[in-house]
C-alpha cells in the first residue's frame, strides 16, 4: 500500500471514528433515579381578598439529596369539604416556583356563622414523588379599608374583623401596609390592630403612580391561624403622575420621531429611485406623442 | 415595425405560443387550479376560524408563511440582478433569457408579500402600516422597499417589452383576437422604431438597470434586517444583510435555470435557449454557491465559537438529527455542495444535470429559509415559561401547506398566462441569427 493511499485510509478512519465519538458524546440521556420515592412537603394557604374572593395556594417542595427543590408544572386539585364530601373546585398546575393557585371569585364557601370552612388540596405525585394531600380550614374575615386626607396627610384607615352574621373585630393582629409595584409590593408600614380591630397608616406623598397618579394600596394581615391571609386593596390618586414623554429625547431610534440622519437618508433614497421612475414614465408619455 | 429576417423567423417560431392554448396547456392550467382551489378553501378556513388553524402560537409566531415570503422575494432577484447586471455589461447571451428573468421578478414579487397578509392576524388594521408608520422600524423599511422594488420590476419588464408589443401589434400574420391586438397597440405606446424612440427606450433601460441593482440589494438587505435587528439567537448577525442578498441571487439563478429548462422543453427552444446559456448560468450559480457556502460557514462558526448559551441552543437544534439535523444537512448538501460539484466537473455541465442541481438548490434554499425562521423562534433569548408544552414547538398544519402549494401553483399559473401573452424570448432583441456565437 503506497504512502498516499495509506495516509488517505488513516485520515478517513480518523474522520469516521471522530464522527462516531462525537455522536456518542453528543448524546445526553438522563438516567432515572432508581432510588425510592420522595415525600413532598405541602404548604396550603388561602388569601381572602377584598371580602369578595378567595385565592387558594399550595406550595409543593421535596428534599432531594439534602436540597429542598420545588415541584414545578405538576397538577394539583382543590376541593371544598362539606359534610365529609369533597366538592371539586378545580385543578391547576404548579408554576415554575412550585406554587399552584386557584382563584375563587366569591366567598360563599366561607361560613357566615364564624365556623371554619374546610378545604383540601391533593397532589397525585410523580414517578419519583409520592402523592399527598393537605387540608386547611379558614374562617371568613375581611379588612375594610378607607382613605382620606387629614391635615394634608394621606391616611389609610383599616378595620380587620371576622365577617358573617356578626361582625367580630380582630384585635392585637399584625397588619402590613403595601403599595403595589411592578414586580413585587413595597412595604410602607406595619402595625397591630387595637381592641376594635382598627389601625391607620400614613401614605407617603412621593410614590410614583401611573400616568394619572393612581397607586394601588394593599393592607394585609398575613398567615392568621384561623383566617389565612386577609387582604384588601384600594386605588387612590395619591401617587406622582408618570411623565411618559421625555422632552430631552426628541429624535431617537426609540422615540416618536426618527433621527435626522435617518430621515435624510430615507428622503434621498426614495427621491432618487422614484425620481428615476417618474423620468421613465415621462419618457413613456413622450414616446406616445411621437 | 419593420422586422429583419431573424426577427421574422423568430416571430413565426413563437407565434403558436401566444396565439392559442394547446390541449396540454389547458390541462396544465387545470392541474394548477387544483392546489389553488385547495388554497382558497384553506384561506376560507383560516379567515373564519382564525390563526388557530395554523401551527403558529404565542411562542413560535412565524412559520411557513414568512419562510415563503423570504423565498419568493429571494427568487425575484433573478430578473433584477441577473438581467440588470447582464444588460449593463452588454453581455450578448443574456438576450434570450431576459424576458424569463424579468417575469420571475415581477411574479415572485407579487406573490411574496401575499404571505405577509396571510400571516397578519388583523387585516382590518393593515392601513396602520401607513397611518402609524415609524421610519425607525424595519417593517416600514420593508413595506416601502418592496413596493418600490415591485414598481421598478414592472417598469423594467414593461420597458423591455414595448418593442415586442409593437411587433405583435403590427404582425398581420399573428392570429389573435381584435381585443388583444388593441391591447398590444395600447401597450406599445405608439412605438414605431424611430431613432428618437429607440434612444428613449435604450436610455430608460440603462437608467433602470442601474437603479434596479442597488434597489434589489437594499430590498433584500432590509428584509434581512427584520431578523438581524432583533436580539434573537440565530438572527442577530451583522452579516445577515449580505447573506440574504447572496442567498436571493443564488436562488434566483436556480429558478431561472429551471424556468429556462421548462420553456426549452415545452416550446422546443433549443435554438434560442442554448446549452451555453445553461453553462453560463451554471457557472454563475457555482460561484454564488461557493460564496453562499462561505457565508454559511462563517455565520455558524461565529455562533459556535462565541459559546453564547442561546446561540448554542439554536445550533444544537440545527445539528441534532432528532430535531432539525436532517433538514440542515439537506439544505447544505443539496443547497451548496451538489450544485458546486455538478458544475465544477466539466463532464456534468449539461443542461439537464445543471437543471437538476438548480432544482435541488431551490428546494434546499426554501428549507434554509424555514430553518432561519422556526428554530430561532423555538429558542428565545428569554426562556419560554408558563406555557403549554405544545406551544413551544412549531408544526405546520394542512392550511399552511395548502396555501404554500397554492402560492407555488399561482406562480406557475401566472408564468403560464404571461407566456401566453408575450413570447418568453424577446423577439425585438434578435439582431443575429440564433444558434451562432455573437
Amino acid at each position: 500500500m503506497g504512502f498516499a493511499t495509506n495516509l488517505a485510509w488513516r485520515t478517513l478512519l480518523t474522520i469516521v471514528l471522530s464522527g462516531i465519538g462525537c455522536s456518542l458524546s453528543g448524546q445526553n440521556e438522563q438516567k432515572k433515579d432508581s432510588t425510592e420515592k420522595l415525600t413532598p412537603r405541602m404548604k396550603f394557604t388561602a388569601i381572602q381578598r377584598n371580602g369578595d374572593s378567595i385565592l387558594l395556594q399550595v406550595a409543593i417542595q421535596v428534599r432531594r439529596e439534602g436540597v429542598l427543590q420545588l415541584v414545578d408544572y405538576e397538577p394539583v386539585a382543590f376541593f371544598y369539604l362539606k359534610d365529609s364530601i369533597a366538592l371539586s373546585l378545580g385543578a391547576t398546575l404548579t408554576n415554575d416556583k412550585g406554587v399552584a393557585s386557584l382563584w375563587i371569585a366569591e366567598t360563599t364557601l366561607l361560613k357566615e356563622d364564624h365556623n371554619p370552612s374546610l378545604f383540601k388540596v391533593t397532589f397525585n405525585g410523580t414517578e419519583d414523588i409520592y402523592g399527598d394531600e393537605a387540608e386547611a380550614s379558614f374562617k371568613k374575615a375581611e379588612i375594610k379599608i378607607s382613605a382620606e386626607e387629614i391635615d394634608s396627610i394621606y391616611t389609610i384607615k383599616l378595620k380587620l374583623f371576622a365577617s358573617g352574621d356578626e361582625i367580630l373585630p380582630l384585635a392585637a393582629t399584625d397588619v402590613v401596609f403595601y403599595v403595589k409595584r411592578y414586580f413585587a409590593n413595597l412595604k410602607l408600614g406595619e402595625g397591630t390592630t387595637d381592641e376594635s380591630g382598627e389601625i391607620s397608616f400614613e401614605c407617603p406623598r412621593d410614590i410614583p403612580g401611573d400616568r394619572f397618579g393612581n397607586i394601588i394600596l394593599i393592607a394585609q394581615a398575613e398567615d392568621l391561624e384561623e383566617f389565612g391571609t386577609v387582604s384588601s386593596t384600594i386605588t387612590q390618586p395619591w401617587g406622582v403622575p408618570l411623565n411618559l414623554t421625555d422632552d430631552k429625547i426628541s429624535r431617537a431610534l426609540w422615540s416618536h420621531a426618527p433621527p435626522i440622519w435617518m430621515l435624510t437618508v430615507f428622503i434621498v433614497l426614495m427621491s432618487v429611485v422614484w425620481g428615476h421612475y417618474f423620468v421613465i414614465i415621462y419618457k413613456f408619455i413622450k414616446l406616445r406623442k411621437q | 415595425m419593420n422586422l429583419n429576417q431573424k426577427q421574422t423567423e423568430a416571430l413565426k417560431k413563437f407565434a403558436p405560443q401566444i396565439e392559442s392554448y394547446s390541449r396540454k396547456a389547458m390541462m396544465w392550467v387545470y392541474i394548477l387550479l387544483v392546489p389553488m382551489a385547495l388554497a382558497g378553501y384553506a384561506l376560507y378556513v383560516q379567515i373564519t376560524k382564525g390563526h388557530v388553524v395554523t401551527g403558529m402560537r404565542d411562542n413560535v409566531v412565524w412559520g411557513l408563511y414568512i419562510a415563503n415570503f423570504i423565498f419568493f422575494i429571494g427568487i425575484s432577484y433573478a430578473g433584477a440582478v441577473i438581467s440588470g447586471f447582464l444588460h449593463l455589461l452588454n453581455v450578448e447571451w443574456r438576450k434570450p433569457i431576459i424576458r424569463i428573468a424579468e417575469l420571475i421578478t415581477v411574479i415572485a414579487t407579487l406573490i411574496g408579500p401575499v404571505y405577509i397578509l396571510l400571516c397578519i392576524g388583523r387585516l382590518d388594521r393593515l392601513h396602520h402600516l401607513v397611518a402609524y408608520a415609524r421610519l425607525q422600524s424595519p417593517i416600514t423599511w420593508d413595506v416601502l422597499a418592496i413596493s418600490t422594488y415591485l414598481f421598478g420590476g414592472i417598469l423594467f419588464l414593461y420597458l423591455a417589452s414595448i418593442k415586442d408589443f409593437a411587433i405583435y401589434r403590427d404582425a398581420t400574420d399573428l392570429n389573435i383576437p381584435g381585443w388583444r391586438r388593441r391591447l398590444y397597440s395600447a401597450l406599445a405606446l405608439n412605438y414605431q422604431d424611430h431613432p428618437e424612440q429607440k434612444k428613449a427606450v435604450a436610455v430608460s433601460m440603462n437608467l433602470l438597470s442601474i437603479m434596479i441593482i442597488p434597489l434589489a440589494i437594499i430590498v433584500h438587505s432590509v428584509l434581512s434586517w427584520i431578523f438581524g435587528m432583533t436580539l434573537r439567537p440565530g438572527w442577530h448577525s451583522t452579516i445577515f444583510g449580505p447573506y440574504f442578498v447572496l442567498a436571493a441571487i443564488y436562488s434566483g439563478t436556480g429558478v431561472l435555470i429551471a424556468a429556462m429548462w421548462i420553456f426549452r422543453k415545452v416550446y422546443d427552444l433549443k435554438d434560442y435557449l442554448q446549452d451555453k446559456h445553461f453553462i453560463s448560468l451554471g457557472i454563475i450559480m457555482m460561484a454564488l454557491g461557493g460564496a453562499y457556502g462561505y457565508f454559511t460557514f462563517s455565520e455558524y462558526l461565529t455562533d459556535w465559537y462565541s459559546s453564547e448559551k442561546w446561540n448554542g441552543e439554536v445550533l444544537t437544534k440545527l445539528f441534532d438529527l432528532n430535531q432539525y439535523g436532517w433538514l440542515f444537512l439537506f439544505a447544505n448538501v443539496a443547497g451548496i455542495l451538489v450544485p458546486i460539484i455538478i458544475v465544477a466537473i466539466p463532464k456534468f455541465r449539461k443542461p439537464d444535470l445543471i437543471t437538476i442541481a438548480a432544482v435541488f438548490m431551490v428546494i434546499a434554499m426554501w428549507v434554509k429559509r424555514y430553518l432561519i425562521v422556526v428554530p430561532t423562534l423555538e429558542t428565545p433569548l428569554l426562556p419560554i415559561q408558563d406555557t403549554r408544552i405544545e406551544y413551544t414547538h412549531y408544526t405546520a398544519t394542512w392550511v399552511e401547506w395548502a396555501l404554500t402549494f397554492g402560492g407555488i401553483a399561482t406562480f406557475f399559473l401566472l408564468f403560464t398566462l404571461a407566456s401566453k401573452f408575450m413570447t418568453v424570448v424577446s423577439i425585438s432583441e434578435f439582431e443575429t441569427e440564433p444558434g451562432k456565437d455573437e
